[in-house]
């Protein structure tokens, strides 16, 4: 079995470096990314690198994957305006 | 939330523009730790406005330098469980919505859609799921997850187990439900957690 694989940039964001159960699986994504904890390039064989690790279920990257598909969505307007006004001092 | 015991330091103009810098950037965490929780992209922007709503009027509180994200976390998942036990939470899973983001993979064979992933994970109980989704996805150490969540480390440690023992063996059997919380047992499973929830051992206030 493999974890589908999305559209979407994969890695840790901000200050969410990957410290997880799945130890090493975690941290050998981490190598081939830059400073900002990215990935340097786009399609990464994600599932292909866990399916080799022993202490990983090999479904533990898509959990990753699931979280980053949204922090990678394009933010909704909504919370753009929400913040301007809360700025504001409007409710 | 609690209220704070001591004196809060007057906030600087750099620290009030720095904070909504901060919350405006972790917005998109927010959003992701919230759909991993509730399953429907709208109710977990719901939840996001809400707790941005509830950042801002804390705002005092928040101590410049510590994590933004933990921190909005914690009203995140207060709000959320807040919210549980109001019952607004029916655990719809948004089915195209998640197979709009996915594709497999040409030449794979039983591909593990994330949809599946994401279904399976909300069976889990809330207090397992948010401890997989703070470790696993969000990448927050057993020490920042307990925190979060206002729990020993061990604790944090035996969820974390568990919840990954349950969704591995929903997986490599197979047996990933239709639908995840509308699933009389995952539901009864889920109310039952939250009864100890509401006994005053999930909730927290925000950390310092």
């Amino acid at each position: 079995m493999r974890i589908a694989d999305a559209r979407v940039q994969h890695g840790p964001r901000g200050d969410g470096s990957f410290e997880g159960p799945w130890g090493r699986g975690g941290r050998e994504r981490m190598a081939g990314s830059d400073k900002t904890g990215r990935p340097a390039k786009g399609r990464k064989p994600i599932a292909k690198a866990q399916t080799k690790t022993r202490r990983g279920p090999e479904w533990a990257s898509g959990l990753k994957q699931l979280y980053d598909s949204v922090v990678d969505e394009p933010l909704p307007d909504a919370f753009k305006d929400l913040l301007t006004r809360l700025d504001s001092g409007k409710r | 939330m609690s209220k704070p015991e001591r004196e809060l330091p007057q906030r600087s103009a750099d620290d009030k523009r720095a904070f909504k810098r901060e919350l405006t950037e972790v917005v998109p965490h927010l959003r992701a730790f919230a759909r991993g929780l509730c399953g429907r992209p709208d109710v977990a922007d719901d939840l996001v406005q809400e707790t941005l709503l509830k950042a801002w009027a804390a705002q005092d509180r928040f101590e410049p330098g510590t994590s933004m994200r933990a921190w909005t976390f914690v009203i995140l998942r207060n709000a959320y469980l807040t919210d549980m036990r109001r019952n607004r939470f029916r655990g719809e899973y948004d089915e195209t919505a998640a197979e709009r983001i996915l594709t497999a993979p040409a030449g794979q064979e039983e591909p593990i859609h994330l949809s599946d992933m994401h279904r399976a994970l909300l069976t889990l109980p809330p207090e397992r799921r948010e401890a997989l989704l703070l470790v696993g996805a969000g990448g927050f150490s057993y020490e920042e997850a307990a925190q979060i969540c206002g729990c020993a480390v061990g604790t944090i440690k035996s969820r974390v187990g568990r919840a990954r023992a349950a969704l591995s063996a929903m997986i490599e059997e197979g047996n990933i439900p239709e639908r995840a919380i509308g699933d009389p047992t995952a539901h009864r499973a889920i109310l039952e957690e939250l009864d100890d929830v509401a006994a005053g051992r999930g909730l927290s206030t925000p950390i310092k």
